[in-house]
């Protein structure tokens, strides 16, 4: 494939007339994205009688004791805790579950494909509230209520669905000379599947680890249908703590809300950096 | 025990779902539950008890005031108290009680519930402790009525509560105005104020949508009277009956005058917190709310929040001819013994202990803001600290229902479909897709087919 | 051509000379290497069968069986046939509740959609503060969809949020308006949010699959005279449909089951504005002793899901790559 054409050193300069424009939108773009969480950043430092009075500007007296207050009411030690095993156990059994049957859809001929497929939207189009009962009265029998194991496998089977679809999509664009060639040389289907088809498509890998990350650590119905024990509940069910009958303290939740999202950023920008690396290092170069 | 209705009683419904998936181990509870502890001689053994609780100072001040007073007074039972989640509590319960898991004394978040569990045989029959106690003359005589099943007794309520107007006392002297005593006087207030740019009551939905049945309550009671709610309740009145259909009419005349909330549209978008402050700073007279409202106002009336305080008033009666106050019960939550218990009779020791410390009550009532029982109080029982307009209030709302006369909260006394109708169908009428008397019509439809069904929790009867 | 096909022509038996059997025990032997690679493809697919088996499939069959009976949620449950969907086909909430959702598909596959290829074109434009920018737009997906609600409602609210503000300097549009208090206006209020959240989930994958488009395509293109536009419209769109058309997919059947932004803002209100079908299944499921009719519109709704499958899968059948 041709890099560059002798005489050019450089690509040509990509400087163009509208690139300014592009920066105004984006930048009108982030306030839209950001102007409400800084309406939270706000509320989250002020009173409840003063969010009553003055809900979107700056706090006139800043309560930085909401945080602390609401780590502690919250119990946020002991629920981000758990949020953690939760969120790491969802994401790889995830990454494991969903990755082989990916791999099988696109790379294995797998009979009955179709089928497969047609499952696969059936089954996260099952609202559920179809499901949820039933499989309360299943769980609490086997020992996994109250549990976060239990908790785990049920997001595992929730959000495979969709993973396997987008990694099926990011498999798909990946040529067959890899694996074909690989499998020549001597290689089974699980090695050609670790070594060849995952580095291939690791932005699909941690796109969907990311997303499935966030949907496991805010979570909410399951975690709290399932895990009634304090020490075991994951920080979705914090905001609980905040509502009584029909009073909610807005300033504490707010905090607490700032809170858990700190480590989801922080944990997306490490992944993000890793993303554009991963993207550069390997990629489809002939 | 403090249970904060709302969310309890909403998510709990989700049980009902549940329950008849555990239908055939009711029949297993049943028949190898009979009851009655150790043979003779006094009551005896360990009692297991869930209370839905989340609140760390709640939990460690129920178990020092409730447990530990008891145990220490009663050396021959032990109360095992175990605190489940508020949300999780009832759904717990119902996946135990039918395995026979389940505490010995059963909770749940009102009559209507109780009820699924009295038709499953999974409660027991309390009458010979109501007997041997002698409860007839500690309970209000509607509190045991409302436990009765075809007759027999199966659950005491653990707490009541009431409809009331709130009012900021200070705008009112400022004004030179007086609490309504009657219809005229009522809506000539509400004039007075909208004419001042003040909104009459503070209202909205926002925060929690069943609340427009609050005020379906309050005009069904205080415009229709308590015995026409009576009569329709037990099947003997329809609710088409133009009584209850001017009941809606007129309070969607109300609403569409601006007098809930300052107007229909704002009705639904207001939520409490903002509501409170205005209502505290004079921006609205009044609150036609519960009895529950007692406990938020600490955090907006007085210094520092503000310059201002409250006071409350019965709602008065919107017709004549009605007695006057007129005060719906609510009933938030019950307390029975379940039928596999094999300790009932030290349970009942426990709820008689329960319900015969009338200042035990009281105290918690000023410590925590806890719900009252249904037993009879005196002044004297009232210990100083608590808020002399909450001991008013229940001292008159005593008096009053312990006369017989007493109205009909819809989220107590209703059965399940018929209430999510007086709220679900009021809203329609609120935006004119529907007209009161199609409301009415849909009402009594339904209502018609529970009765059938024999889901209808069971109703008091007054002496009106 | 679509890879599967590929690979389906290359170990189809019928064509090509070099995959002719010749005898019978080359064709014994072949097929049993068939099934082989069958059983392992399947052996691949077993973990997911199996949690989702036990998780969803089987509890959802006891609903299945609920939906042909009259149970209220206790008590016994007795058979009625499809009684229950007839009822449903006359259901005026319900035939409201599918207008509702079908509104809500046609929002989400064009607006959402548009801005977050619009929002990934744009990155992929931009040089600096890529970082700054991703982050920014991913934050409002990451927030819990209750504080979402909660600070939304406090910004559209006419008395005291945007309106309070444009009030001070003199602009008094927003005083009468209310966003989720009007009939009118609370369904596309709602959907409003809910895109603002799922903006940044678009367009991360949008991104991620724009990242893996070849670069000498582009290369070739530019040479070729393209300026940035078209290089776009002829380079990177067809380098993601795989994704687009997945995510078409996903947001057309999510439309279906949505839930938590019409349940948190408006429970359905105000007066069943917002009561999209989930939210009337949770309403009667839970509140309205119902079950067996509850369980009828559940099945329905994966019903309509499924047909939408099926479109999906006929139209990538005849060809149409996604």
């Amino acid at each position: 494939m041709k890099a560059v054409s002798a005489g050019q050193r450089k690509p040509r300069s990509r400087l163009n007339v509208l690139t300014p424009v592009y920066y105004i939108i984006a930048a009108v773009l982030a306030f839209y994205a950001l102007g409400p969480l800084l309406v939270l950043i706000f509320d989250a430092l002020k009173s409840d009688t003063e969010i009553g009075l003055n809900p979107l500007g700056p706090p006139l007296h800043p309560l930085f004791s909401n945080f602390a207050q609401a780590w502690e009411q919250g119990d946020l030690g002991t629920t981000m805790r758990n949020s953690v095993i939760i969120t790491g156990g969802t994401i790889l059994g995830v990454w494991v579950i969903a990755g082989m049957a990916a791999y099988a859809l696109t790379h294995l001929d797998l009979p009955g494909k179709n089928g497969v497929f047609a499952y696969l939207i059936v089954s996260f189009a099952i609202p559920f509230q179809l499901f949820l009962v039933p499989l309360y009265f299943l769980f609490s029998r086997l020992h996994l209520t109250d549990n976060l194991l239990g908790l785990i496998i049920i997001y595992w089977a929730v959000n495979s669905p969709f993973a396997i679809l987008l990694l099926r999509s990011f498999m798909l664009s990946l040529p067959r000379e890899f694996s074909d060639a690989a499998r020549v040389d001597g290689a089974n289907d699980l090695q050609v599947l670790s070594r060849i088809v995952v580095p291939l498509s690791t932005p699909g890998f941690l796109t969907v680890g990311l997303v499935v990350g966030f949907a496991a650590w805010n979570e909410f119905t399951y975690a709290v249908t399932f895990i009634q024990d304090n020490s075991l509940m994951p920080v979705s069910t914090s905001f609980l703590a905040f509502q009584q009958a029909f009073h909610s303290y807005w300033g504490l939740m707010d905090a607490a809300a700032l809170i858990i999202i700190l480590p989801v950023i922080v944990l997306f920008l490490i992944l993000q950096r890793r993303f554009i690396e991963g993207v550069s290092a390997g990629g489809l170069r002939g | 025990m403090y249970l904060p209705v709302s969310r309890r009683r909403f998510l709990a419904q989700s049980g009902q779902f549940a329950l008849g998936a555990s239908a055939a181990g009711s029949i297993l509870a049943a028949c190898g539950g009979s009851q009655s502890s150790g043979g003779s001689g006094k009551p005896s053994g360990t009692v297991k008890m869930w209370i839905g609780q989340d609140d760390a100072k709640r939990r460690q001040y129920i178990k020092t005031h409730d447990i530990d007073a008891f145990n220490k007074t009663h050396p021959d039972i032990t109360m095992d108290v175990s605190f489940k989640p508020i949300d999780g509590i009832d759904r717990l319960i119902q996946v135990a009680l039918p395995a026979g898991n389940g505490p010995d004394l059963v909770p749940t978040p009102g009559p209507s519930y109780a009820l699924q569990y009295i038709t499953a045989n999974l409660l027991l029959d309390i009458d010979k402790y109501a007997q041997q106690y002698n409860w007839k003359s500690k309970f209000f005589p509607w509190a045991l009525d409302a436990g009765r099943v075809n007759g027999k007794l199966y659950s005491l309520p653990t707490s009541y509560e009431t409809m009331l107007i709130y009012y900021n006392s200070t705008l009112f002297q400022q004004k030179g105005w007086k609490p309504p005593t009657n219809r005229s006087e009522f809506e000539a207030l509400a004039e007075e104020c909208m004419g001042q740019g003040i909104v009459p009551f503070m209202a909205g939905s926002a925060d929690w949508r069943p609340a427009t049945e609050w005020f379906v309550t309050v005009f069904f009671n205080n415009y229709a009277g308590p015995e026409a709610v009576y009569q329709a309740l037990t099947g003997k009145l329809p609710w088409t009956d133009p009584v209850f259909v001017d009941a809606i009419t007129l309070m969607n005349n109300y609403f569409q005058k601006g007098w809930f909330g300052g107007g229909v549209k704002q009705y639904f978008t207001n939520k409490f917190d903002p509501q409170d402050a205005a209502f505290a700073q004079g921006k609205a007279a009044m609150d036609m709310e519960g009895t529950w409202a007692f406990s938020n106002w600490p955090s907006f009336f007085g210094p520092p929040h503000s310059n201002t305080d409250y006071n409350w008033m019965p709602v008065p009666p919107l017709r004549d001819g009605l007695p006057n106050p007129i005060y719906p019960l609510g009933i938030g939550g019950t307390i029975s013994i379940s039928a596999s218990s094999k300790v009932a009779d030290a349970a009942a020791e426990y709820l008689d202990w329960y319900y015969s410390t009338p200042k035990r009550m009281t105290q918690e009532m000023a410590d925590m803001d806890f719900e009252a029982l249904p037993i009879y109080v005196k002044a004297s029982d009232f210990p100083s600290n608590i808020n002399p307009r909450l001991r008013d209030h229940y001292l008159s709302i005593n008096d009053a229902t312990s006369k017989g006369v007493f109205g009909y909260t819809t989220w107590t006394f209703w059965p399940p479909k018929s209430d999510v109708w007086t709220y679900q169908g009021m809203d329609k009428v609120l935006t004119g897709n529907i007209t009161p008397a199609q409301y009415c019509a849909q009402l009594d439809s339904i209502f018609k087919k529970e009765l059938q069904q024999g889901v209808v929790p069971p109703i008091p009867k007054g002496s009106i | 051509m679509p890879l599967e096909q590929v690979t389906s022509s290359v170990s189809s038996s019928s064509r090509g000379a070099l995959t002719q059997e010749r005898t019978p025990a080359r064709r014994a032997r072949r097929q049993s290497l068939q099934r082989r690679r069958g059983l392992i493809a399947w052996a691949f697919m077993l973990p997911f069968l199996a949690v989702s088996a036990f998780v969803v499939l089987g509890p959802s069959l006891s609903s299945f069986y609920y939906s042909l009976t009259d149970w209220t949620g206790l008590g016994a449950a007795h058979f009625i046939g499809l009684a229950n969907f007839q009822q449903l086909l006359a259901d005026a909430d319900f035939h409201k509740a599918i207008l509702f959702n079908l509104f809500w598909m046609a929002w989400f596959l064009t607006i959402p959609m548009a801005l977050g290829l619009f929002g990934a074109f744009l990155l992929s434009q931009i040089k600096r503060f890529q970082m700054f920018f991703r982050a920014a737009y991913f934050v409002p997906y990451i927030i819990a969809s209750v504080v979402n609600a909660a600070i939304w409602e406090q910004i559209l609210d006419p008395q005291q949020g945007l309106a309070f503000e444009l009030d001070k300097i003199g602009i008094h549009w927003l005083d009468k308006v209310f966003f989720f208090g009007d009939q009118h206006l609370a369904l596309p209020s709602v959907a409003f949010v809910d895109s603002w959240h799922f903006w940044g989930f678009l367009l991360i994958f949008f991104l991620a699959a724009m990242q893996s488009v070849d670069k000498d395509l582009y290369e070739a293109a530019r040479v070729d005279g393209a300026n940035r536009w078209r290089q776009f419209w002829h380079v990177t769109l067809p380098g993601i449909l795989p994704v687009f058309g997945i995510l078409v997919l996903l947001v057309t059947v999510w439309s279906l089951i949505t839930f938590e932004y019409p349940y948190i803002i408006t429970q359905g209100g105000p007066a069943g504005a917002t009561q999209i079908l989930t939210v009337l299944l949770y309403q009667d499921a839970f509140a309205n002793n119902e079950a067996g009719y509850a369980a009828a519109m559940g099945i329905t709704i994966s019903i309509i899901a499924i047909a939408i499958t099926l479109v999906y899968q006929y139209l990538q059948r005849r060809g149409v790559e996604i």
